[in-house]
């Protein structure tokens, strides 16, 4: 399949004409050998990449240099490719394009952001560019989709065009009678031999091109409204008041706004889950189907809502240019644990996953905070850990009063501040005790505010949200399926089963259980379950809730499958997920097996807990050795077991 | 009249103001970093608020706004226009 690639700025809206060519036809991928994000979608039998942002090809940062490589890639195979230019920064995004044109690739350029050009009365003359540049050039508005259909046209046409070469002759040399240039391996070696002097030389041709094809009044008129609303969202007091609100409200949104479609989802199951029961008359047959498939699939799909929500807040963010207010605003902050205003986007990330702001700390410039940054980012509180936080508030606050701004958020904001405050001390002595040389240049660019792009922030929450229930969801379903034949068979034959069960109803009459759950004691489950009870014991778990621990060492998001698996195979009523756990008690007493001590006590082992093979996998490939991943297993996983352990004895 | 930043604190620019670049002060991998931000001398920059809490610097440049730790932008010579 044939292949064109979106080159461009950071913020040139790539990303937006990516989305507008592929629609939901995309898929988010590697780049070989590294875990830099590669996107790829298809329009009209054609396969279109969205390379990573570049600023320039002397650039450094590490995934930079996953788009460079691949540019100098296309030069050899002459692989076309569309520039995408920040109109509103004409001249600076068209200076990276003479590098990318003195490399002559096929081309075509697209200038972006046509409607805020069109306000600030800016009028290009796209002919005498076309005529200077040497190839097809197009104004667009990516946010729309206006001017999308001529883009469309050459690409089905494939009317790119070898662009003129700027300041290539400048690399020729004579050897041996020989005209030799030597752009290509400048470039790829990262020399910048002609340093200042070629820069302003580009800069000069393009600024020389501009004045004739460029009308405009002033070029930073566009942002003086921003620079305005800077004054208030990054001022020392009110801009870290701003920050914080913000995040308030996302935190209680995620509760407050998912509560009826998760309540839906839970219930639809347990409706589900009953029709199967009462429809099919093969017991085990009805059980694998209501208690192993219903059950694992429902402990995926109730925590889409959450998740979707969580993406749609941050994309919000992101979009509206506030998420690099951010950054600037936590710089001096992260400078006390080592890091800086570069590495809040990566953490940030972490609440999404840990595996994409693992492979987003490539931004990093410096090795230091990078590795840093790396090793601290697990202990963020990642979508995963939602689930079990939310379920488990749930349990403990079933009915809280307040409305918007209530207990269970800012339960969820406590723990959330908890993880953070953990991931900077982590981080604090990652960064002192690492023997890595460090690089502290770094710079931020400040996007315009900008009403949030709705398309991009749909398509990206529902990509990650996709990528949640494939991935994670895969995880689980199995899991669960495993578990439910574990809960199920016993080694016991079941006359065995029978007369325990009815000497434990004479000796117990003051504590009647059911015979399902009786039966799951002496499952596979129940003796597995049993072998690690004591040395859980201590934390006020017993042995279904260890079982679901050791579920979740895979993924901490099996935990709430796994729980309702087991606690469907040991019920006989169909319930909601919540209603089973509130409902399940101590053996041997009325009280609660989930708490307020017991819940406290696994929300913080969750806080701490290195639980997510796939995370472990991430940071071995992007720190090259297991050595970190280990450390990390081992060091999270003690401080999770004793903070635990002193929660569960203080308040039990 | 040149304004040496590195002896002066950087209060000496002032906010909306535009300066030139007339120096950079610092190794390879340093000028390669500004000139990938479109900062070599000559280059026109306007000061944007900046509160000091952050450490960082904002700046306009060709028509971006970027924000430079303090002690890079230190290393950056300018003159009143």
């Amino acid at each position: 399949m044939d292949q064109i690639t979106l080159v461009g700025k950071p913020n040139s809206g790539k990303s937006s004409l990516f989305n507008i060519l592929t629609g939901l036809n995309q898929k988010i991928g590697n780049y070989s050998g590294v875990t830099v994000e590669r996107k790829i979608g298809v329009f009209e039998g054609v396969e279109i990449i969205d390379l990573p942002g570049i600023k320039s090809l002397l650039t450094v940062s590490p995934e930079e240099q996953i788009a460079k490589d691949a540019i100098l890639t296309y030069s050899i195979d002459q692989q076309p490719i569309i520039f995408v230019a920040n109109g509103l920064q004409l001249e600076d995004s068209l200076i990276l394009f003479t590098e990318i044109a003195d490399l002559q690739i096929p081309s075509a350029i697209v200038i972006n952001f046509k409607d805020d050009l069109e306000k600030q009365k800016v009028v290009i003359d796209l002919e005498k560019l076309r005529n200077q540049l040497g190839c097809p050039i197009h104004l667009m508005n990516s946010r729309t989709g206006e001017g999308v259909e001529a883009l469309k046209k050459l690409v089905i046409q494939k009317a790119f065009k070898l662009p003129n070469a700027i300041c290539r002759s400048q690399y020729d040399s004579l050897e041996n009678g020989v005209l030799q240039n030597s752009y290509f391996d400048s470039i790829s070696n990262n020399e910048n031999k002609l340093g200042e002097q070629n820069y302003l030389r580009r800069k000069g041709l393009i600024s020389g091109l501009l004045q004739f094809a460029l009308k405009q009044d002033s070029p930073e008129l566009f942002l003086q409204q921003s620079k305005r609303w800077d004054k208030f969202l990054i001022h020392p007091v009110f801009g870290v008041l701003a920050f914080l609100l913000t995040m308030l409200i996302v935190f209680q949104a995620v509760f407050y706004l998912s509560v009826f479609p998760m309540d839906w989802i839970d219930a639809r199951f347990a409706w589900l889950s009953s029709q199967a029961n009462n429809s099919i008359s093969n017991e085990i047959l009805s059980s694998f189907i209501s208690d192993g498939i219903l059950a694992g699939l429902g402990g995926v799909l109730i925590f889409i809502p959450q998740i979707a929500i969580l993406f749609f807040l941050l994309g919000i963010l992101e979009h509206s240019g506030y998420l690099a207010r951010i950054s600037f605003i936590s710089n001096r902050f992260l400078s006390n644990f080592g890091l800086s205003g570069q590495s809040i986007i990566p953490l940030m990330s972490s609440w999404a996953c840990a595996i994409p702001a693992i492979m987003s700390a490539r931004v990093i410039n410096d090795p230091k905070e990078r590795m840093a940054v790396m090793f601290a980012a697990p202990l963020m509180t990642c979508s995963a850990r939602l689930p079990v936080y939310t379920i488990l508030i749930g349990i403990m606050f079933p009915d809280p009063s307040g409305g918007f701004f209530n207990i269970q958020g800012v339960t969820l904001l406590a723990l959330y501040l908890l993880g953070t405050i953990a991931t900077l001390m982590v981080a604090w002595l990652a960064s002192k005790r690492s023997k890595i040389k460090g690089n502290s240049l770094w710079s931020l660019e400040l996007p315009i505010y900008r009403i949030p792009n709705w398309r991009n922030v749909f398509i990206n929450m529902y990509l990650k949200t996709k990528a949640f229930v494939n991935d994670a969801g895969k995880v689980i379903f199995v899991v669960s399926i495993i578990l439910w034949v574990l809960a199920h068979f016993s080694p016991k034959g079941k006359d065995f089963l029978q007369s325990q069960y009815q000497a434990y109803q004479i000796e117990n009459p003051e504590f009647p259980i059911s015979k399902d759950a009786f039966d799951l004691e002496y499952s596979y489950a129940g003796y597995l379950g049993k072998v690690i009870e004591p040395a859980i014991k201590p934390l006020g778990y017993d042995w279904k809730i260890g079982i679901a621990l050791i579920s979740s060492f895979a993924a901490r998001e099996v935990f709430v499958g796994a729980l309702s698996t087991i606690y469907s195979v040991g019920s006989e009523e169909e319930d909601l997920i919540k209603n089973r756990m509130q409902k399940e008690l101590k053996p041997n007493s009325n009280g609660k097996r989930f708490d307020v001590a017991t819940c406290i006590s696994l929300l913080l082992f969750y806080v701490f807990a290195m639980q997510c093979m796939s995370t472990m996998a991430i940071v071995r490939k992007e720190m090259g050795s297991w050595k970190y991943a280990i450390w990390q297993f081992i060091l999270f996983g003690a401080v999770a077991y004793l903070v635990a352990f002193g929660a569960y004895q203080l308040l039990s | 009249m040149p304004v040496n930043i590195s002896k002066v604190h950087n209060s000496l620019l002032k906010e909306g103001k535009q300066y030139r670049v007339t120096e950079i002060v610092g190794d390879q991998s340093f000028t390669n970093f500004l000139q990938t931000l479109g900062i070599v001398r000559g280059t026109l920059i306007t000061k944007n608020y900046s509160p000091a809490y952050s450490k960082l610097i904002n700046i306009s440049v060709s028509a971006k706004m970027l924000s430079l730790k303090t002690s890079d932008f230190e290393h950056i010579k300018f003159e009143d226009l």
